[in-house]
């Protein structure tokens, strides 16, 4: 949606990647540059990348 | 349909307002006015079917509008909701089941449980993880790598961690290693991601050239400024490190074009402004760089207290703000924690699992036991298994798979629960002796730093 009132910025939906997701390929959160803190949503999947 | 705090999160940074929708990860910006109607709906509780024609809400509005645009707020916001984009429910969660099968595809590598360095808030006790200063041999490190081709079954990407103490004081050990882990990589059809987390003193010469041709990840340690840097990081003798690994990791970047590292740095209560070591670490020319708090027990007089998250909060708004001005620039760098693909991000599986510790993630001591994960190392009521035998211990694993994040009942109330998916185990067992109590002071900047992501990426649309 992008109106005068409300942009919407981003299009997956975390919901539907349930039954498409799951495949394992992507990199480890902690095997970056974190080693204390576990910031999972910042990684990137493989097979949309 | 009235508003529910479990399924969005509305906040405002700066001038501008953002309304993120929990469960299908949707995020909104909204004009002012489109702000005060939600938080009018959000206060008044009324349907957002009603909201439109409620009682009091053109009055309890400021920000400029017609009572046309008053409509199209509401008649947005409905139709939102209707197609899954606000107020999203996910059942499909109610049943989810994890899978059950063991399947290890990343190990960090103890190589070395010995430092060059004394690093004060060091979670290895200064290399040596509470126990005696060792070297992993090349036979257990070769066991290692054959155990995570086997344990990752039909997993094409794997990953190794060379870590330490100080990897390099190892350096012929993992110099076979990274050979090793190429030659048999590429007769099982696998990739590996090769990644070497080091303090930099013996970052040069023949050691650099030989990570630099291999393409091996590396994970590059300063704190920032000097006085910040070597205040926490001295040398065995006392004196500072900044001098002797600035131009090492400077060398190093430029050898290897800019690309395929992180310079990482821990910020303590001793520098609060840790804001001013990012931006001194990006003018050094670094733009791949990270920051995180250091986590202690609050006795140390370096240990965060809760009344100090307000300026911490303030410093994540000055680096954002510095990160899209750089951007705006022309000048670029990319911070770990801002570093949200909203589009192209994690599947919900994943964030649902978290970090794989214990069962998906492994930590290899040197003598060749296996940890849930780094961080466990050393601690026996965590080993799970060794390289000769695999995994003896499948309890744990399935332990801290089942700590997943809607197991715990913080974090299933929690708006950022599919971003930290939990947050750090190892945090949780150090603060609480619990694996589902996460760390509070964590997620309270875990929290600040994706709003800080999330408002950056609504300036980029």
């Amino acid at each position: 949606m992008s109106t005068k009132h409300i942009k919407t910025i981003n299009k997956q939906n975390l919901i539907k990647t349930i039954s498409t997701g799951g495949c394992g390929e992507c990199q480890t959160s902690c095997q970056s540059a974190c080693k204390t803190s576990c910031t999972v949503g910042n990684q990137v999947c493989r097979k949309e990348a | 349909m009235k508003f529910a705090e479990n399924l969005t999160h509305l906040f405002t940074f700066g001038e501008d307002h953002i309304l993120l929708d929990v469960n299908s990860g949707i995020v909104h910006q909204l004009s002012p006015l489109a702000y005060e109607v939600v938080q009018f709906w959000r206060q008044s509780g009324c349907d957002l079917e009603e909201l439109v024609a409620s009682p009091g809400l053109a009055a309890a509005l400021t920000a400029e509008g017609t009572a046309d645009d008053i409509q199209e707020v509401c008649q947005g916001l409905a139709e939102l909701a209707a197609a899954g984009m606000l107020l999203s429910e996910a059942p499909e969660l109610k049943d989810y089941r994890f899978s059950s099968d063991y399947v290890v595809k990343a190990l960090c590598l103890h190589v070395a449980h010995d430092c060059n360095l004394r690093c004060r808030y060091c979670f290895a006790g200064t290399g040596a993880f509470g126990g005696d200063r060792s070297l992993m041999s090349l036979e257990t490190g070769k066991k290692a790598l054959d155990f995570l081709f086997e344990a990752s079954g039909g997993r094409k990407h794997v990953e190794v961690d060379y870590f330490g103490g100080e990897p390099l004081m190892n350096f012929p050990v993992v110099k076979e290693l990274i050979l090793y882990g190429e030659a048999e990589s590429r007769r099982r059809g696998k990739e590996l991601k090769q990644t070497l987390t080091t303090n930099g003193l013996l970052l040069q010469g023949q050691v650099l050239d030989f990570l630099n041709e291999h393409e091996i990840a590396l994970v590059l340690s300063l704190d920032g400024r000097k006085e910040v840097n070597d205040r926490m990081r001295p040398a065995i003798g006392g004196q500072g490190s900044y001098d002797v690994i600035l131009p090492h990791f400077k060398e190093t970047v430029e050898a290897r074009g800019g690309d395929n590292y992180y310079l990482r740095g821990t910020y303590t209560r001793f520098n609060k402004d840790f804001f001013e070591d990012v931006r001194h670490m990006v003018e050094s020319g670094f733009d791949l760089v990270s920051m995180e708090p250091v986590v202690a027990q609050p006795q140390e007089e370096y240990a965060f207290r809760e009344e100090d998250l307000p300026e911490l909060f303030r410093q994540y708004d000055e680096l954002a703000r510095y990160y899209v001005a750089k951007a705006r620039a022309g000048e670029p760098f990319t911070f770990f924690h801002f570093n949200l693909d909203l589009n192209h991000g994690p599947c919900l599986p994943k964030r649902l699992s978290g970090c794989g510790a214990g069962h998906e993630y492994l930590a290899v001591a040197p003598e060749g036991t296996l940890y849930p994960c780094h961080q466990f190392v050393g601690n026996p009521d965590f080993a799970v298994g060794n390289v000769d035998k695999g995994i003896e211990n499948r309890e744990i694993g399935n332990n801290f798979r089942e700590c997943h994040v809607l197991a715990k009942e913080k974090c299933r109330a929690c708006w950022a629960r599919f971003y930290c998916s939990g947050g750090c185990h190892a945090n949780a067992w150090n603060f609480n002796q619990d694996l589902k109590e996460p760390y509070d002071l964590g997620c309270e900047l875990e929290k600040k730093r994706l709003e800080c992501a999330i408002w950056i990426k609504a300036t980029e649309a």
